[in-house]
């Protein structure tokens, strides 16, 4: 049988346990196909680059499935009706690691550090960009960021919110 | 000033006096998952870096062209940085 390597986005209203019961229903699916999941991972809730159908932040989780086509061919079809699935994709993979990709939050510093760690330099702009459609963007979270271009949108924003 | 004939290949290899990040045994290897490793080959707009910069080989490149594409997909990383 064949490695793969799914990673599913999934909507932000799904809570952590949903998200676990999710991984439970594919790993199902693929196991009444004749495949195996050896692990899965979730990635916590994450801060999208580019809102997607107009969510900001989704859950992203991934399965490591060893499985025949068919079986994978099952889980996405399943996966294309799912609501709660913004986003999939399955890559071919040689082997898979035993061990938690980067992406896995650490545990420690997850809750000081989130905004500032990766990708928070990234998510400013499209923040500044999408405020004419929702204004509902998450600008007060990203404050700590010193780029006073993409800055003075947020803060109009903020403004209009009060006023 | 001596007029030194210098061959096109010397040029280059004096020029080119990095190696690439990808190809020694143990190396990092491009991978979607791997954020931070990614974020060091795209431009501030997030361009893919070309590797005549950033002097990765072509065959890595074209694997971390197509790390970056997955990543961009599942919205790790933007397509434009405006």
């Amino acid at each position: 049988m064949a490695l793969y390597e799914t990673v599913i986005i999934v909507r932000q209203e799904a809570r952590a346990e949903g998200v676990a019961s999710l991984a439970k229903i594919y790993s199902e699916i693929l196991e009444k196909n004749n495949g195996t999941v050896p692990r899965w991972e979730s990635w916590g809730l994450r801060t999208l680059a580019f809102p997607i159908r107009k969510n900001l932040k989704a859950h992203y989780f991934m399965l490591c499935i060893d499985a025949p086509h068919s079986a994978i061919a099952e889980m996405e079809s399943r996966l294309r009706y799912d609501d709660k699935v913004l986003r999939y994709m399955t890559v071919r993979v040689k082997e898979h690691n035993s061990e938690d990709s980067a992406m896995v939050p650490r545990r420690s510093s997850e809750g000081d550090e989130r905004g500032t760690r990766r990708r928070s330099e990234r998510d400013e702009p499209i923040a500044g960009k999408s405020d004419d459609e929702s204004e509902a963007t998450p600008t007060p979270a990203d404050n700590n960021n010193q780029s006073g271009e993409s800055s003075g949108p947020s803060e109009a924003v903020l403004e209009k919110e009060q006023a | 000033m001596s007029f030194q004939v210098i061959s096109r290949t010397q040029r280059r290899t004096s020029r080119w006096h990095k190696t690439c990040p990808f190809s020694k045994p143990g190396s990092p290897q491009p991978d979607y998952k791997d954020l931070r490793l990614l974020q060091r080959y795209i431009s501030d707009q997030g361009k893919i870096i070309p590797s005549r910069i950033s002097s990765v080989s072509p065959k890595k490149q074209r694997e971390l062209a197509a790390a970056i594409k997955r990543a961009r997909f599942l919205a790790l990383l933007p397509y434009v940085n405006r």
